[in-house]
């Protein structure tokens, strides 16, 4: 084996039949695996204009190459659909453990097409599929349907089978909805949890033992004890107190190459949340919805309340993710926490994300809120990232006379008043009153209420953006801007490409050591985009094969991905070879979102997040990025129409893509079996 | 010979080259390369330091293409 079944299930929930596929290995060699699998599928099978919560939607649930043969930290599990929230290619990933269970049904890729004419869910082991009732299950939260479902699918002394689910705003077809594993992890982003609710698909409950093999497991095995090893050492003691390492505060003004195991210092001991208060002070977090600054709107008394370090105090356990040796994530018990009306007792430590866009971001200095909503938002199956930013643009139209009380269900929309917080949160996830217009996102809620709320409406594209400023850092901003999945912070910026080390290994990456301003030393050149591709390259790469993010900026050189790939493949491929790969998944993705009808330039940013106007205050004041200039270098250096960001013919024919794309499946894909 | 550094912002990065290199005297112990590149001592008291990803003696004598990195706080999530 190298690495991957060769397999998918295709379930058609609408006449309720299920096709297992054979895919021809020339596929993994120009794809991989995971996410990207997923979008050469969802392009040759999703027709062009399709309604993202129609039946002609394709909804697909990915693992990766590397996953389930002895790598370390590659246990992500990928959804890839027509996203609703952008109308292009739609991607959300999560850790946790479900990942292998895919792969242990014999599947790389499990296929949803159709809808289903009552809630029904996808139960997989070694026998193959069946879709089964889940009228009994719908209509709770995704932990609780993921504890029924696997409760009802467990046979005594056999393995206890992995299950995903969507929560009430997957239920609600929210386009902020995502799907859920482990009791409230979340593949958060573009709505998939609501492209997985109007198919009525609650969940899929996955029980096969088949493994997987590499090519060469032994010297899998050992590239992942060396990562083990160099993680282990680099670890801090736990005594040392968070608040020291606020004298690196001013580290983020510079762009300099840090070794990229230290990052395991921070979020392993304290979580991801752990580096709010000094992202704060440096001007890494947005604050007021992106109109603010810490200077004046969240003084260092309320950072020192609701820095992400205080969470320590309610931590019961550390654990940690599939084959996964850094553990960033905790257990909290938020028992005694005000707000709690719902009983929560162990949960989820929230992740930077959820903590800062629901305390600075917001104004909010009640952590105990945070926590709630964290949980609360896990648990419904709502991205956080998303529900903070419309919560921020709903309390900045409040506040600016654009909505009254009685438009927000008698709400006193304040900033930082964390019970109409609270009650807003609940609102949009069940759809009630002003939520139901906010259920969709921002962009979704200026069509229905009016343009004048444009400028509270922080978006990339449709896409709320996360709690990374991209005023300071224009790659970060490049990145949100030109991605196919716009405005995600997980593909890189300029700390994390200096954290890669990409240039160590790819012939053609820009090195990144020098020190220096970010937005000093930035101006739009060629080797600027460079480094922005470079990035996306190497993400495709990782999202393919069923890597972390918190792994790739380890640096190629401890989170050895190309090594990795070469041992599970034995393909004898260089890591330039890797990163063309990256490079035409990169390709594939914006012509899917071609395909679809949409203009490149619609991911430009909110002026907002560029600094259209710049800051007066604070940290960011007076730094605007150069954006449409940045955007047409990079789509020219991704041989793309730089004026249109549409790739260019000569591109997509090198590439190879219009055969990959365009042929009859017969050329790809051979049925081998048929169930239902 | 040449050695590749790792380290914070308040460190002397003047001598480093593009690709992160710190050109310094054959027989160079740990010591001594890191009053070359300014790094305060309490910040190693305090945070990890490494060769090579060990951790060693400050009387180590530096070869060529070793890798010192010091610890560099980054945010993620």
């Amino acid at each position: 084996m190298r690495g991957y079944c060769g397999k998918i299930l295709e379930v058609d929930l609408t006449n309720k039949v299920c096709r297992e596929i054979k895919i021809k290995d020339e596929i993994y060699e120009n794809f991989l695996s995971g996410a990207a699998l997923g979008t050469w599928w969802c392009y040759r099978n999703i027709p062009a204009g399709a309604d993202p919560m129609g039946p002609e939607n394709v909804l697909c649930m990915t693992a990766g190459l590397l996953t389930s043969t002895g790598s370390a930290i590659t246990g992500r599990w990928m959804v890839i659909t027509k996203s609703p929230s952008t109308g292009g290619i739609g991607e959300a990933n999560c850790g946790g453990t479900f990942a292998p269970h895919i792969k242990g049904c014999g599947y790389d890729l499990l296929a949803f097409k159709g809808a289903s004419d009552k809630p029904v869910y996808l139960y997989c082991d070694n026998n193959g599929p069946v879709i089964k009732d889940a009228s009994h299950i719908w209509g709770h939260d995704a932990a609780v349907s993921e504890k029924m479902l696997i409760e009802e699918n467990t046979i005594p002394g056999k393995k206890v089978p992995a299950a995903c689910t969507i929560g009430w705003a997957g239920e609600n077809k929210s386009w902020m909805a995502g799907v859920c594993n482990d009791n409230g992890r979340i593949a958060a982003r573009q709505g998939v949890g609501g492209v997985m609710g109007s198919k009525n698909l609650k969940g899929v409950v996955l029980a096969g033992t088949r493994q997987v093999f590499g090519y060469n497991t032994e010297e899998i095995k050992r590239l992942s004890k060396m990562c083990a090893t160099r993680i282990n050492k680099a670890f801090l003691p736990p005594q040392v107190p968070t608040g020291l390492l606020n004298i690196a505060k001013f580290v983020p003004e510079l762009t300099l190459s840090p070794d990229g195991i230290f990052t395991g210092v921070l979020m392993g001991t304290w979580g991801t949340a752990g580096a709010s208060g000094f992202a704060a002070q440096t001007g890494e977090a947005p604050i007021k919805n992106w109109g603010g600054s810490q200077k004046e709107d969240f003084k260092i008394p309320k950072i020192n309340r609701t820095d992400g370090s205080q969470l320590l105090r309610l931590q019961t356990n550390r654990y940690y993710c599939y084959s996964c040796v850094y553990g960033c994530g905790g257990e909290l018990d938020i028992s005694n926490i005000k707000h709690n009306d719902q009983g929560y007792t162990i949960v989820h430590k929230p992740e930077y994300e959820t903590q800062w866009d629901f305390t600075g971001f917001l104004l909010n200095d009640d952590n105990d809120a945070m926590l709630f909503i964290g949980e609360y938002c896990n648990r419904a199956g709502i991205d956080t990232i998303s529900t903070g930013g419309v919560v921020g643009m709903a309390i900045e139209s409040y506040e600016n006379g654009l909505l009254s009380k009685k438009d927000v269900g008698g709400l006193d929309l304040r900033w930082g008043n964390a019970e109409a917080m609270i009650k807003l949160v609940k609102m949009i996830v069940h759809r009630e009153g002003i939520g139901d217009v906010l259920a969709d996102g921002c962009k979704r809620a200026v069509e229905i209420l009016g343009p004048e709320f444009a400028k509270y409406a922080v978006h990339g594209g449709g896409m709320e953006p996360p709690m990374h400023d991209s005023r300071p850092d224009p790659q970060q901003a490049t990145l949100y801007a030109t991605d196919a999945t716009p405005a995600r912070h997980t593909t890189g910026g300029s700390l994390y490409y200096g954290c890669m080390h990409l240039w160590k290994k790819v012939s053609w990456a820009p090195s990144a050591v020098l020190v220096g301003s970010k937005a000093g030393e930035w101006q739009p050149s060629d080797e600027e985009a460079l480094k922005v591709l470079a990035a996306s390259y190497f993400k495709r790469v990782v999202d393919g094969a069923g890597g972390c993010y918190f792994g790739f900026i380890l640096g190629v050189g401890n989170y050895p991905m190309f090594e990795w790939l070469e041992a599970a493949t034995g393909w004898d491929k260089t890591p330039d070879d890797y990163m063309y790969i990256g490079k035409r998944v990169y390709t594939m993705r914006q012509l899917f979102n071609v395909k679809q009808g949409l203009d490149p330039w619609y991911s430009r940013p909110h002026g907002r997040m560029v600094g259209e106007p710049p800051l007066k205050v604070g940290k960011n004041t007076g730094k605007t990025v150069p954006i449409d200039e940045m955007m047409m270098m990079t789509w020219k250096n991704a041989g793309f129409d730089s004026e249109t960001g549409v790739p260019l013919p000569e591109t997509v024919e090198e590439l190879n893509l219009n055969y990959f794309l365009n042929a009859p499946d017969s050329e790809f894909c051979e049925e081998v079996a048929v169930y239902g | 010979m040449k050695i590749e550094f790792h380290g914070p912002g308040m460190c002397d990065f003047s001598k480093m080259d593009k690709m992160g290199y710190i050109e310094v005297p054959e027989g160079t112990t740990l010591r001594q390369f890191l009053k070359i590149v300014k790094l305060p001592i309490i910040w190693t008291k305090v945070f990890p330091l490494f060769v090579n990803y060990e951790k060693v003696p400050m009387n180590t004598v530096l070869k060529d293409g070793d890798i010192v990195s010091a610890f560099l706080p980054t945010v993620g999530g």
